[in-house]
């Protein structure tokens, strides 16, 4: 034994030796994924008095809720109990007292203060502590209209969200959707919009004429669509901004799924002619077709990667309806998705790195993604019918709609639910009426005023 | 016919019993033939201990010097003033001390010793009888050769015991073998106890773009009591100008504040001569999605 201690020791003292020479390092290698503790206090009124939209002193109450309620939303935060709170946030100009907020183990302390300026506007301006660093990580003003401090509420949630994560927020965000009102047989499905939250509430068209498939552009404030009108169908732009409608354009056979092209200036769609269904692009500038695809399959939901240079759609020209890619001028045609069941409404994400798709399979219609190549498959959710995905702005959550069966086996309710990319935090977006396929806005601009 | 028969079967039994001796002969003869072969010693059963990731080792306690703490002197209050009473008019006089007599020195009483003690004390005990000598003047010569021999014997063994004293004094002097190596193992032991520290306090960024590709190096440095010294600094990693990392390394310092403070490792390190540490965040081994 002494004799390999002899032996062992020379070349254990080289090695340790050589480690404590150098500077004593540690590898962290384990971490916890819990939410992240934050606190948001009443946003404090220099002076509380009464405006048109209530007492200051509410209205910093409810911007303190909704993003309390945006950030909670995301599943990566956890809001601390306001019973909890130790330290009064006033609007004095003061560093919060970090000694009160730590017992609390909250990490990001927000804290605001509202007046009203002289000519009549709301000026909000809220900071972002870093309690265990016990540096502001943020501190913004913002000047609006009273009616708009909700939507200023959304905004510093963005900026929150943001500081904290590293990506860009979602929550100043609208979404347009379908709402259905009716019995199976007699449906009326109009046009609606709302916030990403389901606050604000509006319906775009009344009900008279058939509407499918909103998507939203990915840099304007426009909506295009399909309508039936006069039993004609018709692809629509309509602005949000200015409430304008605009025909795209009439095409004689069935027209399906049209989508924007990265930079707004496209809309790349589906058109059917003698039953064969192909995927055509056309240029809103120039009002030109240009056809992509020319298979005697089925060719349809086509979609933009980010950048523009590739097209992903489904097709069943293999025999089962997969997921192809292609290159944007239609060439490059190859499957990706090779899973067991069929592939349906394939949407790029906004960061270019997944395609959500709808599965078909095992009685189910469920919602999942993949990597561009088809590989890294993953289902999020598992209803007995979930359809028609669709990505934040930011590329961090899925938005889609469950259809719950009747009791009676005949058709079933669509909602509108949501699902963080891990999987996790699956919640129901609430909506006034029944709702079916929803699309995302991207983030509104913050320099306009009003809606 | 039958002799033919009687002849074969003579023949073929003592064929028979031939081989069958030669077989024998064979079976028992032919291991003395060889050489006898050389047993094994016999195996040393070795037993393979299965080393855990994390070191089990405990540090072994150092000696540490205590250093007479010096003594402040004791802040000296200044006595509460006591107001002045004023007598009034009528009020007695205190009664004066009376000055306290000094008492005589006592003396001390000398032990009085009894004239029989005092006689018994004279009288000192006699020594033992001393036993006959063995000396004699026959065997002398025999005598001096036997202590020459005896004092030899004597200067070589007291030689031999120096010689050995001094070999464990050397020994003592000595650091063991395994000293060094052990206040090495301490620090690995520091080293995984820190890393499991850490792990507690660092909330990972959500849902980062690429956090399974971030690494992050956050240097601290420590008082001896293990509180931070001052703001951990940021050593390398990746740009900081992106967001996503940004934050990635903000939730690194966040963690090593919150851990704050590192009591043992201070301790053991400040020894060692080093006030701080650097932590490597590296979530890549987590299985994160992205």
């Amino acid at each position: 034994m002494t004799f390999f201690r002899v032996l062992l020791a020379p070349f254990l003292i080289l090695i340790v030796s050589g480690i404590a020479s150098a500077q004593l390092r540690v590898d962290v290698t384990r971490g916890s994924v819990d939410p992240v503790p934050i606190a948001v206090p009443e946003f404090a009124p220099v002076l509380d008095v009464e405006t048109s939209a209530g007492p200051l002193s509410d209205i910093g109450a409810s911007i303190s809720q909704v993003i309390v309620s945006n950030l909670v939303s995301t599943g990566l935060f956890r809001a601390v109990d306001e019973n909890a709170f130790i330290e009064k946030i006033t609007a004095a100009p003061t560093r919060p007292n970090f000694a009160s907020w730590r017992p609390l183990a909250v990490q990001g302390l927000v804290t605001g203060r509202l007046e009203i300026k002289p000519d009549g506007n709301l000026r909000v301006e809220f900071r972002l502590w870093d309690v265990v660093q016990e540096i502001q990580m943020e501190g913004v003003g913002y000047n609006t209209p009273i009616s708009n401090w909700r939507r200023i509420a959304h905004v510093i949630s963005d900026r929150i969200y943001s500081r904290l994560t590293g990506e860009e927020g979602y929550f100043d965000t609208r979404i347009v959707y379908i709402a259905e009102q009716g019995a199976a047989t007699d449906r009326k499905k109009r046009l609606a919009i709302m916030d990403q939250d389901g606050a604000n509430q509006q319906l775009l068209t009344d009900g008279s004429y058939l509407v499918l498939t909103p998507r939203f552009s990915p840099n304007r404030q426009e909506i295009t669509f399909l309508s039936y009108f006069n039993d004609q169908p018709r692809v629509y732009l309509f602005n949000i901004l200015t409430n304008r409608f605009e025909v795209l354009g009439d095409f004689p056979n069935m027209t399906f799924a049209p989508r924007f092209s990265p930079d707004g200036n496209k809309v790349i769609m589906s058109l059917a002619e003698e039953g064969n269904s192909d995927i055509y692009v056309l240029d809103l500038r120039t009002r030109k077709v240009t056809r992509l695809t020319d298979d005697p399959g089925i060719d349809t939901s086509p979609s933009y990667s980010p950048d523009g240079s590739k097209i992903v759609f489904n097709s069943d020209r293999g025999g089962s309806q997969q997921l192809y890619v292609m290159d944007a001028d239609g060439s490059n045609v190859h499957r990706i998705s090779f899973g067991k069941g069929r592939y349906a409404t394939p949407v790029w994400s906004p960061r270019g790195d997944l395609i959500a798709f709808t599965k078909i399979g095992e009685r189910k219609f469920r919602i999942g993604v993949m990597r561009p190549d088809g590989r890294g498959e993953r289902l999020l959710t598992d209803a007995y019918q979930d359809e028609g995905p669709t990505w934040s702005p930011n590329g961090r959550v899925l938005m889609y709609f469950r259809t719950t069966r009747f009791q009676n086996g005949s058709g079933g309710k669509p909602s509108l639910w949501s699902v963080d990319l891990t999987g996790f935090n699956e919640r129901q977006v609430p909506t006034p009426f029944d709702a079916s396929d929803p699309a995302w806005s991207p983030p509104l601009p913050v320099t306009t005023r009003g809606r | 016919m039958s002799n033919e028969l009687l002849k074969n079967i003579v023949g073929w039994s003592l064929s028979l019993l031939l081989h069958v001796g030669v077989v024998a002969a064979a079976y028992v003869g032919l291991p003395y033939l060889t050489r006898p072969e050389i047993t094994p010693p016999p195996a040393i059963a070795i037993e393979f201990i299965a080393i855990s990731n994390k070191t089990q080792q405990v540090a072994p306690k150092v000696a540490v010097e205590e250093e007479a703490a010096e003594e402040k002197p004791q802040p000296k209050y200044a006595a509460a003033e006591q107001p002045e009473a004023t007598a009034p008019d009528d009020a007695v006089p205190l009664p004066v001390k009376a000055e306290k007599e000094k008492p005589a020195p006592k003396v001390k009483p000398k032990p009085q010793i009894s004239k029989a003690r005092k006689l018994a004390q004279r009288i000192r005990p006699k020594t033992k009888p001393k036993p006959p000598s063995r000396l004699k003047s026959s065997r002398i010569a025999a005598l001096i050769d036997r202590s020459i021999k005896e004092e030899k014997d004597d200067v070589k063994k007291v030689d031999k015991k120096k010689s050995e004293q001094k070999k464990n004094e050397e020994k003592k002097k000595k650091p063991p073998l395994f000293a060094g190596l052990a206040g090495q193992l301490a620090t690995a032991t520091i080293v995984d106890a820190l890393s499991q520290k850490l792990d507690g306090c660092w909330r990972i960024p959500p849902g980062a773009k690429g956090l399974r590709n971030m690494r992050a190096s956050i240097q601290i440095w420590f008082r001896p009591d293990g509180t931070l010294l001052r703001q951990p600094q940021y050593v390398d990693g990746g740009d900081l100008d992106d967001g996503f990392y940004r934050v990635f390394v903000e939730s690194t310092r966040r963690a090593v504040i919150t851990c704050a403070p590192y009591e043992t490792a201070a301790k053991i390190l400040l020894e060692q001569g080093e006030n701080s540490i650097i932590f490597v965040f590296d979530p890549r081994n987590m299985g994160l999605g992205e």
